[in-house]
């Protein structure tokens, strides 16, 4: 199946093609159930998983339509039709209310437009028409296959609950709503998607999170006009701030715990029908270092692994165009003996320095894309054939040197240091560019990409908070949880996002000491 | 089109620009160290060691290991410069003088003047102001081709002797600076090539090895101090590492030695009444290494007289060394010069163009205040009966 996306068309003519679409679809109910039923059944036509059900309930005509397979059937049957079906007098003044009344379901709703009725019979809640009335009956009988609730596969914890989002949204709500209970949690839904109406959930806590942020959200949901919305990245894509960036500007989670700590700091989270991958904006380029777990384990060693994190970011980036530049261009820079050994594994390479780490990034990168396309059993496999067997014969052939081996071993064990995938991402992709430069014009290229990275950085924005915020904007209570991860009773503020917010997160003087207890 | 057309202008950047000056490590020849002599015409020759790295690849070795993993090629010119140019000539590789941090003079040519060499090395950028200098006795090249059993190549071996154990370190900045300097002097590590005993070892499997300190005067060696003089000259500069003093107390048969730890040098100029005097006051503290009479070393009384030797050994030591590079050399390798010359500019200027002459005259007087702290892991002699001792 292939979805084409439709990227040309600006916001004028976006508003103007929705305009008539509603029009013909908000065209009410009639009260001949004939004409209704005549209405549907042409619609889902040549669809032979939706069931008209007709029977007769008194002496009024009815029909049931719902689709086989995302309703509860079982429920249908013994429920709704026993109880119509059933001798059972029904009030004629208020027909519809005294069905109502009759139904043992708790989620039944009035509707009398036919767009209404497509929407519910799309989500899997049956509509009961009766002849002579405008009105439908949705029955929320909704029921469908679904994954148990399973530990994330991508964001493991040692520590931490091991509950993660699934692809059903109802479900990923109730994850969220057992953890945080009060009331102010609000999820707003926005349909996206011509053909999949996928369910967009924003969700915020009410006072937390700042109220034009969250227009804004709503704003760029709503131009969003495509065929169908498969995954949050589809999502994530139509909603930045710079789509040219390498860098995400919204971060990704399937962890129930990981959005509750942002919807707690003030931020918005993007719930997406069908996908267990949830949206959280806005986020800053030093949210996309800190794991859960930082927070879970002691402050100390939240803060060395932070600062590990960030010293193996350097390294990733780095250190294969460092490598790349000294040996082709500063050999004075290595110490000699380093030198030497370098030169002797270096001997009878028949390649440039910018050629062999090419080569091998490029081969790694291979690895680790077919690692994860292969089947499993095969996997490991791939990994350790590739891993062990080509380095080891590539630099016994003398095809490459050892040292580039090990650069490009520790630059690839280094990507993945980043608790987030899509920032590990953007890294390896960035690597080559800079091997390049490296390559060319020595150390002076490899200053010039930092520089380069380090403007663009902050130049980027994700919905107006600048993305190198707080050690950019110097906000003295965010910085304890950037590079270090202050212990939890002294970061008693929010970090400071866009607009109002409320500063104060927790009691003063929370400290906990041996007296505390005694006092 | 207007979009792309910086991205293709910075490509050229690259394409065109870069990669101008790019040398591959296996394009490059390093330098391990440099030998400059004076061949019997006057012509210069400068030899230089050069790294193999195939000789130390991992795994299959076929080389002789007593070829070592260096070799020398040489270059003859009038002057260096054209002796360097000349070398390249006979070598496939580029020369990498980055990592060249050892530059030898032949004993010939540091006694015809080296001050042509030094502003050749000083002025080309790839010799690092950082590197070693020495002279060797006899020809300088000799010391180039031998195979040290331990380390690498030769040139390793002296860096590491230099930097590790006792003697003296000069810099090619410290050479450049202490001939431009008050003192117009300059002290270099003498070196000679060790003859190893063991049978089986060929001559030439041995390494260099600091055998004193070669004296300039202006840019001619003027003489070699022996390695006792070394030491206190390095008791003067203020650079002792590792030594040891060896003191024999009045009425003992052996000696107890001790090694220094902590020690500090005060060097102050006085002139007084036309007199040019030297304070040189030296605190010292030492440990007992050895002791080899039959004192009892926890006794104070023994200490106290022991550190009284210390002192006068110590004193006695420096004061030799004074003397000879005051009478003998007339060299103020340990910069007196420069000292005076900040506490009394006025005086200096009418002495500076015959320092020379007046700096045998300086009365230098020292005060060495030693203190013993640690007697070592056992306080009477060891292996001893006790009434042999003496308290």
């Amino acid at each position: 199946m292939v979805i084409r996306i439709r990227r040309g068309p600006s916001r004028k003519t976006t508003k103007a093609q929705k305009a008539p679409k509603q029009a013909s679809q908000d065209i009410p109910l009639t009260q001949k159930i004939e004409e209704n039923i005549e209405f549907f059944s042409s619609l889902y036509q040549e669809s032979s998983d939706v069931i008209f059900r007709s029977f007769v309930v008194g002496e009024k005509d009815a029909c049931i339509i719902y689709i086989d397979g995302l309703s509860d059937t079982q429920k249908l049957d013994q429920q709704v039709l026993e109880t119509l079906l059933d001798k059972t007098e029904f009030d004629e003044s208020d027909f519809l209310l005294s069905v109502k009344n009759k139904l043992p379901i708790s989620n039944i709703k009035n509707i009398s437009t036919y767009s209404a009725c497509i929407d519910s019979i799309g989500n899997g809640s049956p509509i009961l028409l009766f002849d002579g009335y405008e009105e439908a009956l949705s029955l929320g009988l909704v029921k469908y296959e679904k994954r148990s609730i399973e530990e994330p596969q991508a964001e493991t914890a040692i520590r931490g609950p091991r509950e993660g989002f699934t692809e059903s949204l109802g479900v990923n709500i109730s994850l969220l709503r057992r953890i945080i209970k009060d009331p102010a949690l609000k999820m707003k839904t926005i349909l996206v998607g011509k053909y999949t109406k996928t369910k967009v959930v924003i969700s915020y806590i009410e006072g937390l999170a700042d109220n034009t942020l969250i227009e804004e959200i709503e704003r760029r949901l709503q131009t969003i006009n495509i065929d169908g919305v498969l995954e949050s990245g589809y999502i994530e894509q139509f909603i930045e701030d710079d789509p040219y960036s390498p860098f995400p500007q919204v971060l990704y989670t399937e962890r129930p715990d990981v959005v509750s700590a942002n919807l707690l700091e003030g931020r918005a989270i993007l719930m997406i029908e069908g996908t267990p991958f949830s949206l959280i904006a806005p986020v800053s380029f030093f949210s996309l270092f800190q794991s859960q777990e930082d927070y879970y384990e002691r402050f100390w060693i939240g803060t060395f692994i932070r600062v590990l994190r960030f010293l193996f970011l350097a390294i990733s980036l780095f250190l294969p165009s460092v490598y790349v530049a000294i040996t082709t261009f500063h050999q004075e820079m290595v110490p000699p003996d380093l030198l030497i050994s370098i030169a002797s594994a270096r001997e009878g390479i028949p390649f440039p320095a910018i050629v062999e780490a090419l080569l091998m990034e490029i081969a790694f990168e291979a690895l680790r894309e077919a690692g994860i396309r292969l089947p499993k059993q095969v996997g490991s496999a791939v990994s350790i054939v590739g891993a062990l067997v080509i380095g080891q014969a590539a630099v016994q052939a003398g095809i490459v040197g050892a040292p580039m081996i090990i650069v490009v071993s520790i630059t690839g064990i280094a990507s993945f240091m980043v608790p987030r995938y899509s920032i590990g991402l953007a890294i390896r992709l960035l690597r080559f560019p800079i091997i390049i430069l490296g390559g060319t014009l020595g150390l002076i290229g490899v200053m010039l990409a930092l520089i380069i990275l380090i403007i663009h950085l902050s130049s980027l924005k994700s919905f107006g908070l600048p993305y190198l915020s707080p050690v950019s904007t110097v906000e003295k209570n965010s910085l304890k949880d950037t590079l270090i991860r202050a212990p939890l009773w002294k970061m008693n503020h929010r970090p400071q996002l866009t607009g109002e917010y409320k500063a104060v997160r927790q009691g003063p003087n929370l400290k906990p000491g041996r007296n505390k207890g005694g006092e | 089109m207007k979009k792309i057309l910086p991205f293709i202008l910075c490509l050229c950047l690259l394409a065109l620009s870069g990669c101008s000056d790019r040398v591959e490590l296996q394009d490059l020849a390093i330098i391990t160290a440099a030998a400059i002599d004076r061949l019997e015409d006057g012509k210069t020759r400068i030899s230089i060691q050069i790294f193999i790295p195939r000789s130390i690849t991992s795994g299959q070795s076929g080389e002789d290991p007593s070829l070592g993993s260096t070799f020398v090629r040489e270059g003859i010119g009038d002057n260096l410069a054209n002796a360097v140019s000349m070398l390249q000539i006979n070598v496939p590789r580029k020369l990498f003088w980055g990592q060249c941090k050892i530059y030898i003079f032949g004993n010939k040519q540091a006694k015809s003047g080296i001050r042509d060499a030094i502003d050749f090395l000083a002025r080309h950028p790839s010799p690092r102001g950082t590197s070693f200098l020495y002279v060797s006795e006899g020809e300088a090249k000799q010391i180039l081709t031998l195979v040290p059993p331990l380390e690498r190549y030769s040139g390793e071996a002296l860096r590491k002797l230099t930097v590790d154990e006792r003697g003296l370190i000069t810099t090619l900045r410290d050479v450049d600076m202490g001939l431009m300097g008050e003192s117009e002097s300059v002290s270099m590590p003498y070196i000679k090539t060790l003859v190893s005993k063991e049978k089986g070892r060929k001559p030439h499997e041995t390494i260099p090895v600091i055998n004193g300190t070669a004296i300039f005067k202006k840019d001619r060696m003027v003489g070699v101090l022996n390695l006792k003089d070394t030491r206190g000259l390095l008791w003067l500069k203020d650079d002792v590492r590792r030594s040891t003093i060896s003191i024999k107390p009045k009425g003992e048969d052996g000696a107890i030695t001790l090694t220094p730890t902590l020690g500090e040098m005060k060097v102050s100029p006085q002139i007084k009444d036309g007199r040019w005097m030297m304070n040189v006051s030296i605190d010292i503290e030492g440990d007992i290494v050895q002791n080899e009479t039959h004192l009892n070393l926890m006794n104070v009384e023994v200490m106290m007289k022991l550190t009284k030797e210390y002192e006068a050994a110590l004193k006695e030591r420096v004061t030799q060394t004074i003397e000879k590079l005051q009478q003998e050399f007339k060299t103020d390798v340990i910069d007196f010069g420069r000292r005076f010359h900040q506490k009394y500019p006025k005086e200096w200027r009418k002495v500076s163009g015959k320092w020379d002459e007046k700096f045998p005259e300086i009365e230098v007087k020292f005060t060495v205040n030693a203190k013993v702290r640690r007697p070592g892991y056992i306080g009477p002699p060891a292996a001893l009966p006790r009434d042999e001792v003496k308290n």
